[in-house]
């Protein structure tokens, strides 16, 4: 299943918290309990994606289904058109995967 | 003073201005804090979606922001060289300078936490409080303030915009004041409490 992130923003910027909540309702509608088939997320015509966008989509996906099937289900397809989307998907993927031992992190830098 | 509660759900109004705090703009930023990213995050989107409404970011705040979001990837980097290293090896703070800003990790953060704000940017305005006047910066008007957030709260008042924080801090001020802190708002709503009027004598 491909899932088009311009069909659904209507935009060529995924940048906003609601745009990625609206990713993940969408990719979330697809599903029952359990991931059960690949779902592509097509990035094409999307010029420009944030990490607030990806927390909310990805992000939310990941703290709800694991990152086992997030990894093994749900891939981020044609992107490349789009500045730093692998760094920050990997940032996104890296503090969730570490929130824990980052949180000491996290509260230094908000104190 | 005024302070309204987010909780609320209120609109922003067209062409309102409104200065984010520092600890709102970090989970903005990729910094998610469990207690309070998605509250101000759907309120960011709002802002940003409201004709002519504009988030004021000054220079002092760019650089708070940058800072404490690097110094956060600088602690990661140096945990992952430097956690199983025994004997000499730098302190983070060495670390930092002498390693990290150099490193390709460093420019890869901060080209993303650039990419991250530019997106925004139709949404801010770049500006700066016009005051130079030692006392003024250096006098804090509330009970609790910081430098920081001295020029945040003199910002706010000089271009009349809102503050959206969740800093317990923010009070006593005479700016407008948006948050989700349950406990800031609280002590807002008993500050302007009418005084109980005496019971009548029997």
């Amino acid at each position: 299943m491909k899932i088009s992130v311009h069909e659904i923003l209507k935009s060529q910027n995924a940048s906003l918290h609601d745009d990625g909540l609206a990713l993940y309702q969408e990719v979330k509608k697809n599903i029952s309990k359990q991931i059960e088939d690949e779902i592509t997320i097509d990035f094409t015509e999307i010029k420009r994606c944030s990490t607030l966008f990806l927390n909310a989509s990805f992000g939310k996906l990941l703290a709800e289904f694991g990152e086992d099937s997030v990894r093994k289900f749900i891939h981020p397809d044609s992107y490349a058109q789009i500045l730093n989307f692998m760094d920050k998907y990997n940032d996104m993927w890296d503090n969730f995967k570490n929130k824990s031992n980052y949180q000491a992190y996290r509260e230094e830098a908000y104190a | 003073m005024d302070i309204f509660y987010l909780q609320h759900n209120p609109v922003p109004k067209e062409k309102s201005l409104y200065v984010f705090d520092s600890n709102v703009w970090l989970p903005l930023l990729g910094l998610e804090s469990e207690e309070i990213s998605d509250r101000y995050s759907e309120f960011f989107s709002k802002v940003m979606k409201t004709p002519g409404c504009k988030i004021l970011l000054c220079p002092i705040q760019l650089s708070e922001i940058l800072n404490r979001l690097l110094r956060y990837h600088a602690k990661i980097a140096y945990d992952k060289k430097y956690s199983n290293v025994k004997g000499q090896k730098p302190n983070p703070s060495e670390f930092y300078k002498g390693e990290y800003r150099s490193s390709e990790d460093f420019k890869k953060k901060y080209a993303t936490i650039l990419d991250d704000i530019d997106q925004y940017s139709e949404g801010l305005k770049f500006c700066d409080i016009q005051t130079n006047d030692f006392a003024t910066l250096t006098t804090f008007k509330g009970s609790a303030l910081d430098f920081n957030d001295n020029y945040l709260y003199l910002l706010a008042k000089e271009y009349d915009a809102t503050i959206i924080t969740h800093d317990g801090d923010f009070h006593d001020l005479d700016i407008r004041v948006g948050t989700y802190n349950k406990k800031l708002y609280q002590a807002y709503k008993d500050s302007v409490k009418p005084i109980a009027a005496p019971k009548p004598q029997a």
